[in-house]
């Protein structure tokens, strides 16, 4: 079922986002309701941006693809299985964050952090353009997604800390792994 | 009525620190950690710390150098100075863990400013006579003295051959130290 791979891979990624955002919200001296909503739209709007565009873009480039068949996907495989391991990777590493109070969270900022951690939607949007999955019918799900977790990732930094990102990094990573295995087991040696 | 609140909440966040510190190394506490055994949400600590550092800085200020500056205030520089040795024999455990503390915001380097402060303060309040020179200036004697303190007591806290040695024994080695230049020993001794 492809719903399950988008549902693991859009999660799995706004997982990564949660867990950033965690290290933001650990900072923050206080939370502005109405800025978090900025902060939401423009990050979370732009990791579900990558991620469906990349997708869109090779979607639409399959029928140049067709003679690839079977490389696609263990291409996707390996994408899944990489971008997992990173996030587990991540979360065994632990690495300790400096807790410093910050007054404001910079549009700046958070537009750069946006930029420099969209690499994995990028490569989730390929990995699923492969595998055939288009995501422009699952476009206001994947929105909503990837701003809950930021908002949420915030919140959660505010008031546990950052230490809550070794959690969001492991299951996210189970999630991208998961999508690996499935699509081996599935499509690729036909067990399952 | 919310001031002495504020206070006692300031307060309590610097004993938790304290015995966070006791317990795991410096780069491991957490904030949360902090305000868990505080008893208040984490929230709370902005309100008070820009981070641990600063608590360190907040301890300090309040434990040590608040009642050294008011001794040197009624001139009483040797008892102000005697108080260091008092005060890091009394928390011993604390400060062998916060020297632990390396790098661009290290405890020694916190410790440091203050004791120069403090030397600061006693050379001020007497007329000297290099008032005048670009060399010997109050800063860079306050900042020479303050290294000597900062080393004698890192060495005082961790090196075991002076750990039976007491607060008492330990300030008349630094004053002998400070009041005697290398030349006046090296001629004791010959």
């Amino acid at each position: 079922m492809k719903l399950i791979e988008i549902l693991l891979s859009t999660v799995g990624i706004s997982f990564d986002t949660f867990a950033i955002m965690t290290c933001k919200g650990a900072m923050l001296y206080r939370i502005n309701k109405s800025k978090l909503i900025g902060i939401g739209l423009i990050f979370g709007g732009w990791q579900a941006l990558v991620l469906l565009l990349s997708n869109y873009i090779l979607v639409h480039y399959q029928d140049n693809l067709i003679g690839l068949g079977i490389l696609l996907e263990i291409l996707a495989v390996l994408i899944f299985f990489g971008l997992g391991i990173y996030m587990i990777g991540k979360a065994l590493k632990n690495k300790i964050v400096h807790e410093r109070r910050e007054e404001d969270f910079p549009i700046k900022e958070i537009i750069i952090l946006a930029i420099v951690t969209s690499i994995d939607a990028l490569l989730a949007g390929i990995g699923l353009s492969f595998l055939k999955i288009n995501l422009s019918e699952s476009l206001i799900p994947i929105i909503v997604i990837n701003i809950l977790l930021v908002i949420l990732g915030i919140y959660t930094g505010y008031f546990y800390g950052y230490e809550q990102k070794t959690k969001a990094y492991t299951v996210g990573g189970v999630m991208l792994v998961s999508i690996g295995l499935r699509v081996l087991f599935k499509n690729i040696l036909y067990v399952i | 009525m919310l001031n002495n609140e504020n206070k006692n909440t300031k307060k309590l966040l610097a004993e938790s620190f304290k015995k966070q510190l006791l317990k795991h190394p410096f780069e491991k506490i957490t904030i949360k950690m902090i305000t868990d055994d505080a008893g208040v949400i984490r929230p709370t600590f902005y309100n008070y710390y820009r981070d641990k550092y600063e608590v360190f800085e907040h301890i300090i200020d309040e434990e040590l150098m608040g009642v050294a500056y008011a001794l040197i205030d009624n001139s009483m520089e040797r008892e102000a100075i005697k108080m260091v040795f008092t005060y890091f024999d009394r928390n011993r455990f604390f400060y062998q863990e916060a020297f632990k503390v390396e790098g661009q915001n290290s405890f020694e380097g916190i410790l440091f400013n203050r004791i120069t402060g403090l030397f600061k303060k006693i050379i001020k309040k007497h007329t000297t006579t290099i008032e005048n020179d670009s060399i010997l200036t109050v800063e860079n004697l306050a900042r020479y003295y303050s290294t000597g303190m900062v080393y004698i007591l890192k060495m005082w806290l961790f090196e075991e051959r002076f750990l039976k040695v007491t607060p008492e024994e330990m300030f008349n080695a630094y004053m002998f130290i400070i009041t005697h230049s290398i030349l006046e020993i090296i001629h004791q001794q010959a």
